[in-house]
């Protein structure tokens, strides 16, 4: 293993992520090697003093206004689906209701249907049932008695 | 009728409400630090963390209780400040995938060396290595902050970051490297770590 190698695999010999027999072979050259055990050491010097910084302690009261705004965010946000979400189950009711409404064709109409329009003066016309039969108007019926 | 159905949309998350707010609670201290190692500035680490916190919550119905929240957590926060960088910087993009010396570029980053009277003015150790963390790549100041302030194994900050333990390894190295190069610029006489 060569210089450029090993200085590519300290970072994982100090942090233990590195197999056993890597971990021999890296070790043994950086006891030979002072350019790399040199490296070795600055390495482990930064991830010693990385380690050792300070937790950096959030402002008094950073967390309420975080979690003001989460919660708030969810709230407006949850309002908003609920009132887009009311509009379409409005706008889906509305439609059912009028397909369900609509007029029905002139093709089968009720009997009772044809008797009013016979009393707007259709005698002239038999209308039939849609059930194979035919009958009279009521004033032509009426004639006939 | 039609309001129980709007009920029914919007309230699981508010059901899990109380366990978000017992895991917000148990978290933020070490949430708000890694943000501001992220960051370098507390008003940023507040903003990054408010965002993480709000996304979090969002989506908190799909996280699976059985695997840590700080990891999950912090693959919210790192995503989130990774392309916040990313769409801040008017700077050229350098592949952190390039190998190191091919392009003769890959260590062209930003000069954000203090003035001499900042320098004096922050001796401290701390604001040294923070000021050397602001100016690295995302990816390879997220690697480091996981692996050496947030203590991480190669595994959970592959799982944070989303990617394999072999790109970890190569982003904590060059990271390092990269950290290094910056303490020797901004502070030569810093001893035993630059380069």
């Amino acid at each position: 293993m060569n210089c450029e190698r090993v200085q590519t695999l300290l970072s994982a010999l100090l942090d233990n992520e590195l197999g056993a027999e890597d971990a021999r072979i890296v070790r043994n050259h950086c006891n030979d090697c002072p350019g790399c055990y040199h490296e070795l050491t600055a390495v482990k010097a930064l991830k010693s003093n990385l380690g050792a910084l300070r937790t950096v302690e959030p402002p008094a009261h950073s967390f309420h206004t975080v979690k003001e705004s989460v919660f708030g965010a969810r709230r407006t946000k949850a309002r908003w689906v609920g009132r887009a979400a009311m509009v379409v189950a409005t706008a889906c009711a509305a439609l059912l209701f009028l397909w369900v409404s609509r007029p029905q064709p002139t093709q089968g109409q009720s009997p009772q249907l044809a008797a009013e329009s016979d009393e707007i003066g259709a005698q002239d016309y038999v209308y039939s049932n849609g059930m194979g039969g035919a009958y009279q108007p009521a004033s032509l019926a009426r004639q006939g008695d | 009728m039609v309001s129980s159905w709007v009920k029914s949309f919007t309230k699981p998350s508010e059901e899990l409400r109380p366990l978000f707010e017992a895991k917000m609670a148990e978290t933020y201290r070490q949430a708000y630090n890694m943000a501001y190692r992220l960051t370098s500035n507390r008003s940023d680490a507040e903003d990054l963390l408010q965002e993480t916190y709000v996304r979090a919550f969002r989506f908190f119905a799909r996280y699976d209780t059985s695997l840590p929240f700080t990891s999950w957590l912090y693959r919210i926060m790192t995503n989130i400040h990774i392309d916040s960088v990313r769409r801040a910087s008017r700077l050229k993009t350098v592949s952190i995938n390039q190998p190191q010396g091919t392009t003769g570029e890959s260590w062209d980053l930003p000069d954000n060396a203090p003035t001499f009277e900042e320098a004096i003015m922050s001796e401290e150790l701390d604001d040294r290595f923070q000021t050397a963390l602001k100016a690295m790549t995302p990816e390879f100041r997220t690697a480091v902050v996981l692996a050496d302030i947030q203590g991480m194994s190669y595994e959970e900050v592959a799982e944070v970051m989303d990617t394999s333990v072999g790109t970890v390894r190569s982003r904590i190295h060059r990271g390092r490297k990269q950290l290094r190069c910056q303490l020797g610029r901004h502070y030569p006489n810093l001893t035993g770590v630059v380069e």
